[in-house]
């Protein structure tokens, strides 16, 4: 249990996007000066800066720190893959659980390289060996999703048209505007059955959220009911350490299963109670997959879940209502703090783009290469 | 360089080796036999255990034991779940199109590894393993990577077994 209450004091986003024109420390800047405005507090009631980044290479927070004006507090830098900006979440809440500060910033900020991403992640003789292809594992473990849940191609590009169609509405998207199922299908083939439009861009972008042990501001409280990061165990063929084994029985459970099941017990909640979920939709079958790991519908329900529209707006429990990574872009070390930013707007009822009537409890998940998996339920009081 | 020190390492087994102008992008990933041109991936074995892993490591990845044994994996094994990479991936100066499959082993070990196809192999297809050339390194050493072919194609009415269940 969490039992000292940690707030959200204030969020700030930069949007997601490409911006030649920006340093990574300018989107940084961005994103830091507006969650200090948010919460209406000076950069001298930080004390401490955890910053999630992956390709940001050395002391990234401290030159957001030196920009803003240096005030020597530490700066963590923290990079976990996709769970980056999660893993800083995280350090920020224990800290302050700790009670070792009442007040910290967590920062999360990418520029991404464009295209099919070279990773330091797989060795020389894997990228010789034509193993370091990023989309093809996509594309595999989008076919198991389909076989296990009955599902068809067709199903991967209504969920992109779902997220595409929320993220119309988000004015920090990359992409603002709809697609239809037909334009998904006929865009490019990456890896079978994978079309370019189910797979989510790169991108740019910065987030920031400022914690506290206390919540002084008018507006609705929102807590950090828990905030969980898992790796992974070994065994599962098609897991996100990108194994090239594995066992056919005794499959162990994933980093976001595991990260899931704690986040609920920390948090006293389970699938029930969410009324908004922001999940991991690196690719249109990734989002399902997540859904089933957070347990928001049960192995071979999914296609009832989807004939029933329970992750669409007004559904039992709308998914990715930001618009998702598919319209946002996956700036990696800012993405799951730009979930979080959107979520404590949502219950806090001023989300651009229209809230949702009731949100009480709000989840959020990433997933990505490591492996790693973060889950963040946020609680408004 | 010959494929040479990586047999090796799986100790007296084999008889003799081919000699390949060439060099495995990895030392001790494969080993090849001179007599019938079969080539084995090798994997590890933990006696502590008993699983196997690919490739070879000194500690076993499920339970970080260092009582390992390089052993051969089966050449033989049939296709999971296939699709097709089109283009180059980073790294990768081989021929395209070519599949990338998760393979169910004879030994029911499971493995992703690239398949020469243009299109995409329907579940249950069989297939054995093999080498393909990927280009060279700095030295002009040609690079051997490993590479499954197809033994016979299999109807898509064999589609719904199901990986880890």
């Amino acid at each position: 249990m969490i039992d000292t209450p940690i707030y959200i004091a204030g969020v700030g986003i930069h949007r997601f996007g490409r911006f030649p024109a920006q340093t990574l420390t300018d989107l940084g800047v961005h994103a830091f000066r507006a969650a200090l405005h948010d919460a209406e507090l000076p950069l001298s009631a930080i004390q401490a800066i955890y910053c999630g980044s992956v390709y940001g290479g050395v002391a990234a927070g401290h030159k957001v720190l030196g920009a803003l004006g240096a005030t020597s507090v530490p700066v963590v830098n923290v990079e976990a893959g996709c769970a980056s900006g999660a893993a800083a979440l995280l350090l920020g809440t224990l800290a302050l659980r700790a009670q070792a500060y009442d007040c910290v910033a967590v920062l999360g900020m990418e520029k991404m390289p464009k295209g099919m991403i070279r990773s330091s992640f797989f060795d020389l003789w894997q990228e010789q060996a034509g193993l370091a292809v990023t989309p093809a594992y996509f594309a595999l473990r989008a076919q198991q999703l389909l076989r296990e849940e009955g599902l068809d191609v067709r199903d991967l590009a209504k969920i992109v048209v779902k997220n595409r169609a929320n993220g119309a509405l988000n004015p920090y998207a990359m992409f603002q505007s709809r697609v239809t199922e037909e334009e998904v299908l006929a865009s490019p083939e990456v890896c079978e059955p994978l079309r370019l439009w189910m797979l989510c861009s790169p991108n740019e972008g910065a987030a920031c959220v400022i914690l506290a042990r206390k919540a002084v501001l008018g507006r609705r409280k929102v807590r950090v009911a828990a905030i969980t990061l898992r790796s992974h165990r070994f065994g599962n063929v098609l897991g996100e350490h990108t194994p090239l084994c594995g066992t056919a029985r005794e499959v162990p459970p994933s980093p976001s299963e595991l990260a899931a099941r704690e986040a609920y017990e920390i948090a006293g909640v389970g699938p029930p109670e969410l009324d908004l979920v922001e999940c991991q939709d690196t690719d249109a079958a990734r989002e399902l997959l997540a859904c089933r790991e957070l347990g928001l519908y049960g192995a071979g329900e999914c296609a009832q879940a989807l004939r029933e529209g329970w992750f669409l707006p007004g559904g039992k429990i709308p998914v990715n209502l930001s618009g998702g990574l598919l319209s946002k872009g996956e700036p990696l070390g800012a993405s799951a703090l730009g979930q979080v930013v959107y979520l404590c707007w949502q219950l806090q009822g001023r989300a651009p783009g229209g809230g949702l009537e009731r949100c009480r409890v709000a989840l959020a998940h990433t997933v990505g290469r490591g492996a790693n998996a973060s889950v963040t339920i946020l609680q408004g009081e | 360089m010959t494929s040479g020190r990586a047999i090796a390492s799986v100790g007296q087994s084999v008889v003799s080796v081919v000699a390949m102008p060439a060099k495995p992008v990895r030392e001790g990933l494969f080993a090849a036999s001179s007599e019938d041109g079969t080539v084995w991936l090798l994997g590890s074995e933990c006696t502590k255990c008993a699983r196997t892993a690919f490739p070879a490591s000194e500690l076993c990845p499920y339970c970080g034991s260092d009582r390992t044994q390089v052993s051969r994996l089966p050449s033989d094994g049939v296709v999971e779940l296939c699709t097709l990479v089109r283009k180059s991936p980073p790294g990768y100066r081989g021929p395209t199109p070519y599949g990338l499959a998760v393979i169910r082993l004879t030994s029911d070990l499971l493995i992703v590894a690239p398949v020469e196809t243009h299109e995409v192999l329907a579940c249950g297809t069989r297939v054995r393993c093999g080498v393909r050339e990927v280009g060279e390194d700095e030295e002009g050493n040609l690079l051997l990577a490993p590479c499954f072919r197809v033994l016979e194609v299999q109807p898509e009415a064999s589609l719904m077994r199901v990986v880890g269940s």
